[in-house]
């Protein structure tokens, strides 16, 4: 196969900036250079930017791209952790803010329609407006755009009740490499013609198409929510409390976790609410109707009655966000511990987090790094810091060991490496220690079929 | 404030950034610049280049704000146009040091120019015709609730007032005396020095803070009454080493600057019949979290407001009027296009902020008027 061009031709950058007139391209240096760097850190730097307005561009990008076989990175807000956007083969970057409509909401189907580039903040305050309710919630919500969700098949702290965003993704138009523009499920809530395309691309990183526009589901808004923060004396404190909400008969809307590692680096942050001695905290949110909920945080204190806390503070409407905002931060406020940092995002079955947890901690102290734990306790889905100091001799050696015994003990508990960051660049060496040579091959396989010529996001691992 | 940190290119700033909504351009955030800093010349862009690009900073503050590592992108221009000055840096001090002189002069000249004119010299017409512009009709009368016993006061009028829009200083006055303030005989203050510390030009920025404090000392320490949301900024914003370490001294500073808007919370509100179908309010950047001439808007317009955007930036942004006169006017148009969004013609947007003022009537369109709160007041 022929290689990827060490720099556009001439002729290549007058076909871009025909196809992309006026500043819907650009080969500026800043331009450039800022556009190849996401949450990871990671960076390069493309050949060019475009910025396209109608999905006719993309196909027409992509029937050329393909021809000259010409890597593409799709790119919204860049907030992924994992090197997702970054152009490790240069190519041309394809900025998807400028298609952020929101063409449709329809509370009859209970469906909206919008492309990629919509803020998931902003869609949510859309369908609310109508009584609809979008529920997916990563914490980038603000920030992050529906196309970065769909691709990285984002969750959030949602996902314990409502589900991932795969779950709300009913249909998409994708442009795939070659220039033929696929639609694939579509407004109904059941379909099964056919293999699920929908579901294959969501998740699938900008390696396999481009998503120019998506059909997703909605439910009713909850009437009402609550959130409670409840600290407890240590971890064993807090996942007791958690077991007795769960064994209440409540399926919380959300239930985060926060280790003592966690609490410290927020104490160094701002100014906290709890109590001094607590080692531990959980974060519930429930919703639902006025009286439900009403009813719900009655039975959860109840529950903890049995259990030693150290603190607890409700919040209900606006009020509760507050709470949410510490959770919010734990990322930044991480890098009081230690100036750098490597994020995982495991998950392990539910029943395992508490061995889980304990086993990171004991991998840290074993290897002199911090470890921090906390996150999605409900849905088992951990988000395990290791903080450390480069500067230090040996500590960046000790936190990529680190890396890779908590990944092994993640899969030894029977859960997997990536709970919703994905793999991208900083975990592509690790995939093998999760996934087999027959589950690679048919991977690889399906990759060829979309993409034969690996234009698109080469260089990652999904 | 804490210190600041490392950028770790989370994207929190990308939420705020009024010249990153408008335009979409990624490497005018303040994440783009911090990362862009970090690359060494052979991986990254030039000096020369660099600063040039994250010169590109309406030093809003909002990214400072919002930022979980403490990261501000204003700082980090002003420092930069600091270390490299150069001739915006020098005609915008020119500005701001004689404008007595300078500002009538270029509005005068400004009504020579032809509308046609390219950029910057086009806008830069219409500016100066609103720098001069008069208010609306005044439509509403406050009766203030409170009343001082020998409190001496003095009115920080800031440039725009003392230099341009003369009547605000004028009613700001009148409003002080009818609160029995004792009003010190008018002292010899400098600008604010916010404009120059965004500009980048720290040793003038220095000079006028000391002769602004040194002003306020010789008129008896009093209460510092003001009508600019950045002025009131700026006053604020004056360090421990400006008042040579005394923390006492700049505890009495602090505790003496008060927003004119502040003290009329109480007061009794008349309205006339010339009051507009709608009033917006624009939230300047550089108004505190609790914004007293927000209250007081809404105290005035009551049901004649419209719900408050606090998302949006005016764009004029200091020394970027000289050195990016464009983006200042793309963000502006961004602005006004949904602070008029669903406002009937003929309604107002009140401000409290001057540069907001001066940036606002520029860009308005003619159906609408801008203005600050004091111009709406008989």
């Amino acid at each position: 196969m022929k290689d990827y061009p060490e720099k556009l031709s001439r002729l290549h950058k007058k076909f871009l900036k025909n196809l992309f007139p006026g500043n819907e391209s650009s080969f500026d240096e800043g331009a450039l250079l800022a556009c190849g760097v996401d949450a990871s850190r990671e960076h390069a730097r493309p050949f060019g930017l475009v910025r396209p307005r109608e999905t006719s561009q993309i196909a027409e990008l992509l029937k050329w791209a393909a021809k000259e076989r010409i890597p593409v990175y799709p790119r919204a807000r860049a907030t992924n952790k994992v090197g997702g956007c970054v152009p490790v083969r240069h190519g041309v970057v394809v900025s998807m803010l400028d298609m952020n409509r929101i063409l449709d909401v329809d509370a009859r189907d209970f469906v909206t329609e919008v492309e990629p580039g919509v803020i998931t903040a902003d869609l949510q305050k859309a369908v609310e407006a109508q009584g609809l309710f979008y529920p997916p919630d990563p914490a980038s919500l603000k920030i992050s755009t529906i196309g970065g969700n769909i691709s990285t098949c984002a969750g959030g702290m949602r996902a314990v009740k409502y589900g991932v965003t795969r779950d709300y993704v009913l249909g998409l138009e994708a442009v795939i490499p070659g220039g033929e523009i696929i639609r694939t499920g579509g407004r109904t809530h059941k379909n099964v013609v056919g293999l699920d395309l929908t579901r294959l691309l969501v998740g699938s990183a900008g390696t396999l198409g481009l998503i120019t526009r998506a059909t997703l589901k909605l439910l009713p808004l909850p009437e009402t929510s609550a959130s409670v923060l409840i600290g407890f004396r240590d971890l064993s404190g807090c996942l007791k409390g958690a077991e007795s909400v769960f064994s209440c008969g409540i399926l919380p809307t959300a239930m985060e976790l926060m280790d003592h590692n966690t609490i410290r680096a927020l104490e160094l942050h701002f100014e906290v609410p709890w109590s001094s001695g607590t080692g531990g905290l959980l974060l519930l949110k429930i919703d639902g109707s006025e009286e439900s909920v009403a009813t719900d945080l009655d039975r959860i204190e109840q529950a903890l009655a049995a259990v030693e806390t150290t603190f607890m503070e409700k919040g209900a409407g606006e009020e509760q966000e507050k709470l949410w905002e510490l959770r919010r931060v734990i990322s930044p406020a991480a890098f009081n511990l230690a100036p750098d940092k490597q994020g995982e995002d495991v998950a392990v079955p539910r029943g395992k987090v508490a061995r889980a947890i304990e086993d990171y901690h004991e991998i840290g102290t074993e290897l002199g790094v911090i470890v921090l734990c906390f996150g999605h306790l409900g849905d088992g889905n951990i988000h395990v810091s290791v903080m450390y100091d480069k500067s230090i001799s040996g500590q960046n050696e000790n936190a990529l060991l680190a890396k890779k015994r908590i990944f092994q003990r993640t899969l030894d508990l029977g859960g997997t490496l990536s709970g919703e960051h994905g793999i991208g660049l900083t975990k592509a060496g690790y995939i093998r220690m999760q996934l087999g040579e027959t589950e690679l091959r048919l991977m690889n396989g399906i990759k060829r079929t979309f993409d034969p010529r690996n234009i698109m996001n080469p260089g990652k691992v999904v | 404030m804490a210190a600041p940190k490392a950028c770790v290119q989370c994207g929190k700033c990308l939420e705020v950034c009024p010249l990153f909504k408008a335009t979409g351009r990624e490497e005018l955030t303040p994440r783009a610049k911090f990362f862009l800093q970090t690359l060494d010349p052979s991986q990254g862009l030039n000096e020369k280049d660099f600063k040039s690009l994250a010169s590109l900073c309406l030093s809003c503050g909002r990214c400072a704000k919002n930022c979980p590592q403490n990261m501000s992108g204003p700082d980090l221009v002003s420092q930069l146009r600091f270390e490299s000055g150069g001739f915006v840096q020098t005609c915008w001090d020119i500005w701001l040091a004689r404008p007595g002189l300078l500002w009538p002069m270029a509005a005068a000249l400004s009504r020579f120019s032809p509308e046609s004119l390219p950029e910057p010299f086009g806008s830069a017409g219409k500016r100066m015709q609103a720098l001069f512009a008069s208010g609306p009709a005044p439509w509403a009368e406050l009766k203030p609730a409170v009343h001082f016993e020998e409190r001496k006061a003095v009115l920080f009028k800031g440039c725009t007032a003392r230099y341009a829009r003369n009547h605000w200083a004028d009613k700001a006055a009148k409003i002080m005396d009818s609160m029995g303030m004792i009003r010190c005989a008018e002292p010899d203050f400098a600008c604010c020095g916010s404009s120059y510390g965004s500009a980048g030009l720290l040793d003038r920025q220095k000079e006028v803070r000391k002769r602004n404090i040194s002003c306020w000392q010789e008129a008896g320490e009093p209460m510092m009454v003001t009508f600019c949301a950045t002025c009131l900024k700026g006053l604020k914003e004056y360090s421990s080493e400006d008042f040579s370490g005394d923390s006492e001294l700049r505890n009495r500073w602090l505790e003496s600057l008060t927003p004119l808007s502040s003290l009329l919370s109480d007061a009794e509100v008349v309205l006339s019949d010339e009051c507009p179908p709608q009033v917006a309010y624009h939230k300047p950047c550089h108004a505190p979290q609790d914004d007293s001439d927000l209250r007081l808007v809404e105290l005035i317009a009551g049901q004649l407001l419209v719900p408050v955007r606090e998302d949006l930036c005016c764009g004029f942004g200091g020394v970027m009027q000289l050195g990016a006169p464009r983006l200042s006017r793309e963000v502006g148009k961004h602005c006004l296009d949904r602070l008029t969004a669903d406002l009937a013609p003929g309604s107002q947007i009140l401000t409290g902020c001057s540069a907001c003022v001066v940036q606002l009537a520029t860009l308005a369109k003619d159906e609408y008027f801008a203005s600050h709160w004091l111009d709406i007041l008989k």
